[in-house]
Parts: structure tokens; C-alpha cells; sequence
């Protein structure tokens, strides 16, 4: 009876928490085959490619916990991205360029909330209209070009500055983490945007301010994605206006393999976090093997396939 | 006579619960078997298991001296069909859509003129009306069930598992229903009929069958039973009444309406004191639950005056009506009450996470987790399933999960739609007992709005009728009674006050 119940409950674990086992063993499978792997510098080096990934995925799992899409993360982050370059070249205060540039993410996001919750566009739909326009407007401010620079010292810092080993891009991704994860998890916020999204009207009823909730959520995302883009300029050292792009497939890739566990079913910070992990493991793994990286393209979509496989046969995943 | 159904040894056991265990039951051609029990007993189970939804992990069906397998597709071929507890309708399909899914009409194209003139007919024969126009989410409760009911009548089975039918249903349809099932008897149709209501298995059925926490206590034939009996043997603890009614009415005003106009519901005048009960009877569709959520600021006001304690307010939305004292526990729990994936604690304390947030928002779970074990101790929820998925709760339960939500702070009003639906005889004994405890120690006024007749008598001070939106007859306690009720329903007050 007691042993029955014990492996119950292991089996209860590696479902739940399968998703985060698949990522031990490729650590496993890899640290084998390459010895390059498991060192400290390799470790840092992948954390610091997913930082600006997770950062974005950690405002679509906000967004995906409230029930709405945000298609334009990617196309923001572009977007963000070159009006702080203009601003620093244009001689503004690298500081307040930042906190411009923020701005402009957060009223993007305001628009979108605005779109979906006020006027009553999907959210589906209206990102995707608004992906276009941050792309146009990266576009036109730069005429289609890089803007290169020497950026101040000061802003490259949040690029390809460093605490200790730890890369600071990788202390603002820690920072966004944390964060997310106590307002989604911890936070009375967190709860009603999750109530939002699981059930609008039972929400509305049960006295919640839907509409302000959907459009903080919208903001949020948006938010993130700035931060993003903003770190990714001063890492890149130069402002590019197609910057950015893969971020929308792969942080949607992080949220839906995270929404197979912790919390199977929803999207939640954990599993976010473990979707990034693997998408980062995976390709920094197939690099050191040696694999082309079109050939990693085919392998990293058929692992996000195979994981939310797995997981869908158990939970239900509602997109 | 040979059993068309039996259900031999049948067992289920989800993880951490026995939903049923060792259960035997013979069905027979010709009658009408109901089965009873308290919230969580079984009997959906039983019956899912039955129809094909649900796989046993032990146990046999056999039907017609075959085994049966499982599966809904299966089940169908055998000829039997289901009317489920929860609804199971396709929102934005039609009445004709959702009955023909799978059987639709026509060769290539669906042809729906077809089935709506089959429609037609069956509900001539049958005499259930329901609107085939509009998309079933724009129906109340009351609609929808008759279109599932539809949907099962006109698959013709063999046998017919109807789960608590009647919750949602007038006095009148029940009626209709009802003499449906014994037509359908007598063409040797072996009717299988789940219920809270009492007197409604001493109407209907034939032989009855309890169940008591997954295990069968025993089926007896009708004429061997009494209410009494039947009562003791759902349930362990003596109930003391079944409507107790202690509330004290103070002659204190709280809510005052004055000319109340909305695009559905006209209301002259209206006045619920301190303590007092306020039931509205009415058909399905008389505006009962569209004047409620008129008050609780869902639905437009046009018109009209609103007074609580003596001062004019407006509420716009239900944070507004919260924040003033104003909660609804609404009917349809599953879509406008429930978060179904969230499991029983966050769904209690959704609307009240405040009192359990410190610096930040941040939430402290141990109060949290008090707040909300004292709640469910008002409505008898069993703790144990504080963290259960609300899903995989019986129908009685998520409905005291729907109630328990609003026992968590001191209201100044109640507007309860329906609150007592699908919830066994203990525990609605223990909800009026607790609502009229909280009222008398607050002074809390109830709006109580309910398909349930007797309990509509039995519970309140006074009772509004509505009919097409407006209020047709209004009486005082000691003018109760359930024929000018039923009158001024179906017909409005004057016919009523020429007849008298
Ligand atoms: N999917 C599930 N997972 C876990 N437990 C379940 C699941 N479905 C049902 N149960 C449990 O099985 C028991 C029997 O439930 P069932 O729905 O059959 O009760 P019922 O007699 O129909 O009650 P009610 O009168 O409230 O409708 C309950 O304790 C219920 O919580
Ligand atoms: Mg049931």
C-alpha cells in the first residue's frame, strides 16, 4: 500500500515535472559528448544568450496568464532597440534616453492594452497589426539602416558589463525573473491576472477590474520586451531595426514548453524559465557539437514539438 | 422480466477519492429508477460510467445480456443517451445545430431546414418550446436544459439517463417533462432519473436507489418508502428542518428601487429591509436573473432610481456593487462563477484577496488558507479538498464553492440566484441555517431568487412574481400561497384578481 502510494507520487513528479527532467538529461547527454560543456564559462555563455529570450518570455508569460496573445514583442524589441541608439547618438543623456525608450514600450503596450480590452480586438490580431507598425517605425526612424556608435561606457555597461563573472545582462534577466515570478505566483496581481485568463466573465463577476488587468498584461509584455531591447543594443554595440525578430518564436516557444510544467496546463515563470533553459542548452549544445545552424533550427522546433507532446497527453493546453 | 442494464460490482476510484465502490444495480424495461444521495455521493459517476464518458476501474455493464465496453459512440449504439449534469452545448450553435451534431441532415451540405422541420415536430409531440433561432448562449439555464433535453428525446434510446433535469426547470416544465418520462415508460423505455428533489422521486419513480459516499445502501421500490426514511437513509446526521427559517426582519430599509427600468426588467417600486428574505418566482425567462445583475452594475440601467440606506447610488460594475456591501452568487456557476482549472482555495478567495495580502500584494497563503477553511466550513466542504482542482469536484460541491466564495466577508445585501441548485437536502438545511445566521448577526438583506417553489414559500418574507420582465403580484408572508404564486406567474395579476 505505502510503496504503491510512493511510486504514485514519483510518477505524479515526472509528469509534472517531466519537461524540467528532459533538460537534466540533455545537460547529461551533452556535458558526455562534450567536455566544453559543463565548465562555468560555457554555463555563463548560455545564460547570457537566453538572457534578453527570457526577458521577453517572461512579459508573454504575464500576457498568456491573463489570456491574450502578444504577437509584437519581437518587433518591439527592434523597435526600442534603435530609438535608444538614436537618442544616445543624438547626444541625449544615455540615462534618460533609457528611461525614454521605456516609456515608448510601456504607451506601446498601453495602445495594445487599449486595442484588446477597450475596443475589443483580439489580441491575436491586434499585435499582429501592431508587429507591423514597430517594424515600419524601426524601419523609417532608421531609413532601413544599422545605426553604429561608441555608446558611453555607462550604457554599454548594461550590454557587456559584468558583477563579479556573472554578465550584467544576465543580473537584469535574474532581476526580471524574480520579479515575474513573485507577482505572478506570490502576488494578489499575479492571482487575478490568472483569473482573468482562465475565466473573463466568472472574473468580471467575481468584481475583478478585467479591463485595467488585460491592459496591465498588455503592458507589462511590452515592458519586458523594451528591457530587451534596450540590452540587446548595448550588447550588439549598434542599433539594428530587423533586431529582434526571433525573439516573438523563441520566447513563445519558452512560454509553451514552461505551460508543460510546475504548472502544467498555464503559463507560469518556472516553466518559462525551463523553456528558456532548454531552447539556450539546445542550441549552445548542438554548436559545440559541431551541427550547422540550419540543421539546429529542424532539431530545436521538433524538441519544442516533442515536449508539449508529451505534456498535452495528460494536461489539457488551451492556446 | 430481464434487467436491460445491470450494473455489476462497478468501481471507480479517482487518486485520493472512492467515487465508487462495489456498486450493483438492475435496471429493468418500463420503469423509471431514480437515484438519490447527498453532494460527492456518486451519481454522476455512475451514470457517466454508464453513458460511456467515464472508464470504471472495475466492475461490469451489460447490457441487454451484452457486455458493455465504454465509450459515448458505443453507448449510443446500444440506445443509451444522457442529458448531463453540466451542460455540454456547442455556446455560439443554435438549438438545431447543437441537437443534430453528429447527425447532421443532408447528403454533402448540411442541410439544417431539414432538422429544424423534424425539430418542429418533435417538440408539437412533446410539448417542449424552445426558441431554435438564437445561439444557446444567448438562452438562460432553464432553455438550455430543455435543448439537451430535446437533444436526448429525439435519439429515441432505450434507456435514458437524465442527471438532476429538473434543477434548472419551472415548475410547469417539470410537469411537461414528467409526463414526457411516463409516456416514454410506458413504450418500455427504462427511464434512469437523478435528483435532490424529494418530491419529485416520490412523483416519478418506480424504484429508487441510494447512494451514500460511492457505495449503494439500497434500491427499494416506492411504495416501501417515506420521505423520512428516504432522508435517513441519504444522509448520516439528522437534519433538524429542511428550510430553517430564522431570520429576524427589521422594519430598517437597506435597499430602495424606485421606478428600476433596464432594457429587460421594469420594477415600480422595491424594498428589502434589514433581515429579510425577498423571494422573486417567475418562469425561466420572466427577468429574474437579468434584474439582478442589473443590480449588481452588469447590465445597463436606463431608468430609474437606486437607494441604499436611504442614499441614491449608481452602481456601474460589480466592483462597485462589492465594494457597497452588494454580492452575487450567480446561476450558471460554471461559466460566470467558477474558475474550473484553479483549485477550491483560490476560487474561495478570489474576490477578497486583500485581506490576505501584506507588503507589496504579496499574499500570505496560512491566512489565506484560514480565511478560506473557515468559509467552507459554513457550507460543509469538505477541507480535505482545499486544493483540489475545482473541475474534478462533484456538481453540489462546485456549487458550495460558487457560495463559499461570498461567506468570506460580512455583505450588506445577498442577490443569490438560484443558490441552492443541485445541492443535496443536508446541505441546503445548513445553508439557509448559516444565511439566516449571518443575517441575523449583520443585518444582512437577501434577495433570493429560485425555480424552487416550496423553498421560495418556505424561505421568504415576502415575494415579488415576475412575468415578461415586470413585477405581476406582490405578496407578504402571511399571503403565500403556492396556487396565486403559480397564477400570477403564468398569467400575470389581473386575470388572477378576476378569478379571486
Ligand atoms: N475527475 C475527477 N478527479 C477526482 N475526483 C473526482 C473526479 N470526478 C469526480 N470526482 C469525485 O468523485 C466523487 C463523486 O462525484 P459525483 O460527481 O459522482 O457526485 P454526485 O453524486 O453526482 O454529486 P452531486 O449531487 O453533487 O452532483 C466526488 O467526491 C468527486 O469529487
Ligand atoms: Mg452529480
Amino acid at each position: 500500500m505505502i510503496k504503491s502510494h510512493r511510486i504514485k507520487v514519483f510518477w505524479y513528479a515526472l509528469e509534472k515535472y517531466y519537461t524540467f527532467f528532459v533538460l537534466l538529461i540533455l545537460i547529461l547527454i551533452f556535458s558526455i559528448i562534450s567536455p566544453m560543456f559543463l565548465t562555468i564559462r560555457n554555463i555563463i555563455n548560455v545564460l547570457r544568450q537566453i538572457s534578453m529570450l527570457t526577458m521577453v518570455a517572461a512579459g508573454l508569460t504575464i500576457c498568456r496568464a491573463a489570456g491574450e496573445m502578444d504577437l509584437s514583442v519581437g518587433a518591439l524589441a527592434g523597435f526600442t532597440g534603435v530609438v535608444v541608439a538614436k537618442l544616445i547618438v543624438a547626444g541625449v543623456n544615455p540615462l534618460i534616453s533609457v528611461l525614454l525608450t521605456l516609456l515608448l514600450g510601456i504607451t506601446f503596450g498601453f495602445l495594445n492594452g487599449i486595442l484588446v480590452a477597450i475596443l475589443g480586438v483580439p489580441s491575436l490580431i491586434a499585435t499582429l497589426g501592431t508587429l507591423s507598425i514597430a517594424r515600419g517605425a524601426a524601419l523609417t526612424t532608421t531609413n532601413g539602416k544599422a545605426i553604429y556608435s561608441d555608446f558611453p561606457s555607462g550604457f554599454a555597461f548594461i550590454g557587456e558589463g559584468y558583477l563579479g563573472i556573472i554578465p550584467f545582462p544576465v543580473v537584469i534577466m535574474t532581476i526580471v525573473v524574480v520579479i515575474t515570478y513573485l507577482l505572478l505566483e506570490r502576488s494578489k496581481l499575479g492571482r487575478h491576472l490568472y483569473a482573468v485568463g482562465e475565466n473573463m466573465m466568472a472574473a468580471r463577476l467575481a468584481g475583478l477590474p478585467v479591463t485595467f488587468y488585460r491592459i496591465l498584461a498588455m503592458v507589462l509584455s511590452s515592458f519586458m520586451a523594451s528591457i530587451a531591447g534596450i540590452v540587446l543594443v548595448a550588447r550588439l554595440g549598434s542599433g539594428q531595426p530587423t533586431a529582434g525578430g526571433e525573439y516573438l518564436m523563441e520566447g513563445l516557444g519558452a512560454v509553451f514548453i514552461g505551460m508543460t510544467t510546475f504548472k502544467p496546463g498555464q503559463a507560469n515563470t518556472m516553466g518559462t524559465l525551463t523553456g528558456a533553459l532548454l531552447i539556450g542548452i539546445i542550441a549552445n549544445g548542438l554548436l559545440l557539437l559541431g551541427i550547422s545552424t540550419y540543421i539546429q533550427e529542424i532539431i530545436k522546433g521538433a524538441i519544442m514539438i516533442a515536449a508539449v507532446i508529451a505534456a498535452v497527453y495528460k494536461e489539457e493546453i488551451n492556446i | 422480466m430481464e434487467p436491460i442494464l445491470r450494473v455489476i460490482n462497478l468501481e471507480k476510484i479517482y487518486p485520493g477519492v472512492v467515487a465508487l465502490k462495489k456498486v450493483n444495480i438492475d435496471f429493468y424495461p418500463g420503469e423509471i429508477h431514480a437515484i438519490v444521495g447527498e453532494n460527492g455521493a456518486g451519481k454522476s459517476t455512475l451514470v457517466e460510467i454508464i453513458s460511456g464518458s467515464i472508464k470504471p476501474t472495475g466492475g461490469k455493464i451489460i447490457i441487454d445480456g451484452k457486455e458493455f465496453h465504454g465509450g459515448v459512440r458505443e453507448a449510443l449504439q446500444h440506445g443509451i443517451a444522457i442529458v448531463h449534469q453540466e451542460r455540454a452545448l456547442v455556446p455560439s450553435f443554435n438549438p438545431v445545430q447543437n441537437i443534430y451534431l453528429g447527425y447532421e441532415k443532408g447528403r454533402i451540405f448540411v442541410d439544417d431546414n431539414q432538422a429544424l422541420r423534424e425539430l418542429k415536430k418533435l417538440m408539437e409531440d412533446t410539448g417542449i418550446h424552445v426558441n431554435l433561432r438564437i445561439p444557446v448562449k444567448k438562452m438562460g439555464e432553464g432553455e438550455k436544459q430543455l435543448v439537451e433535453i430535446l437533444r436526448l428525446l429525439r435519439l429515441r434510446p432505450k434507456i435514458m439517463i437524465l442527471d438532476e433535469p429538473t434543477a434548472s426547470l419551472s415548475k410547469d416544465e417539470i410537469k411537461v417533462l414528467f409526463s414526457i418520462l411516463r409516456k416514454s415508460k410506458k413504450q418500455g423505455v427504462s427511464v434512469v432519473i437523478i435528483t435532490h428533489h424529494l418530491e419529485e422521486v416520490f412523483e416519478i419513480a418506480d424504484r429508487v436507489t441510494v447512494l451514500r459516499n460511492g457505495k449503494k445502501v439500497a434500491t427499494k421500490s416506492i411504495n416501501d418508502l417515506d420521505e423520512d426514511t428516504l432522508i435517513n437513509m441519504m444522509i448520516e446526521q439528522d437534519i433538524e428542518a429542511r428550510y430553517p427559517k430564522t431570520n429576524v426582519p427589521s422594519s430598517e430599509e437597506i435597499l430602495k428601487l424606485e421606478k428600476f427600468r433596464t432594457p429587460d426588467v421594469y420594477v415600480e417600486e422595491f424594498e428589502v429591509h434589514k433581515g429579510e428574505i425577498v423571494g422573486l418566482a417567475g418562469l425561466v425567462g420572466s427577468g429574474r436573473t437579468e434584474f439582478l445583475e442589473a443590480l449588481y452594475g452588469i447590465r445597463r440601467k436606463l431608468d430609474g432610481k437606486m437607494y441604499l440606506f436611504g442614499k441614491e447610488i449608481s452602481i456601474r460594475s460589480p466592483y462597485d456593487a462589492i465594494k457597497k456591501g452588494i454580492f452575487l452568487i450567480p446561476e450558471d456557476r460554471n461559466r460566470k462563477s467558477l474558475f474550473l482549472r484553479f483549485n477550491v482555495r483560490y476560487n474561495i478567495t478570489i474576490s477578497f484577496l486583500h485581506k490576505f495580502a501584506r507588503f507589496f500584494g504579496l499574499l500570505n497563503f496560512g491566512s489565506e488558507k484560514r480565511g478560506a477553511i473557515n468559509a467552507l466550513k459554513l457550507v460543509r466542504f469538505d477541507i480535505n479538498r482545499l486544493e483540489d482542482k475545482v473541475k474534478n469536484l462533484s456538481g453540489g460541491n462546485k456549487q458550495k464553492v460558487s457560495l463559499g466564495r461570498w461567506l468570506l466577508e460580512k455583505p450588506v445585501l445577498y442577490l443569490m440566484d438560484e443558490p441552492t441548485q443541485g445541492i443535496d437536502v443536508g446541505a441546503k438545511s445548513e445553508f439557509f441555517q448559516v444565511m439566516c445566521s449571518i443575517m441575523n448577526q449583520f443585518g444582512v438583506g437577501v434577495i433570493l431568487v429560485s425555480s424552487d417553489l416550496p423553498e421560495l414559500i418556505a424561505m421568504s418574507d415576502k415575494i415579488y412574481v415576475f412575468r415578461n420582465g415586470m413585477v405581476v403580484d406582490k405578496l407578504n408572508r402571511e399571503e403565500f400561497s403556492s396556487k396565486r404564486i403559480l397564477n400570477s406567474m403564468l398569467m400575470g395579476k389581473n386575470q388572477v384578481l378576476n378569478e379571486r
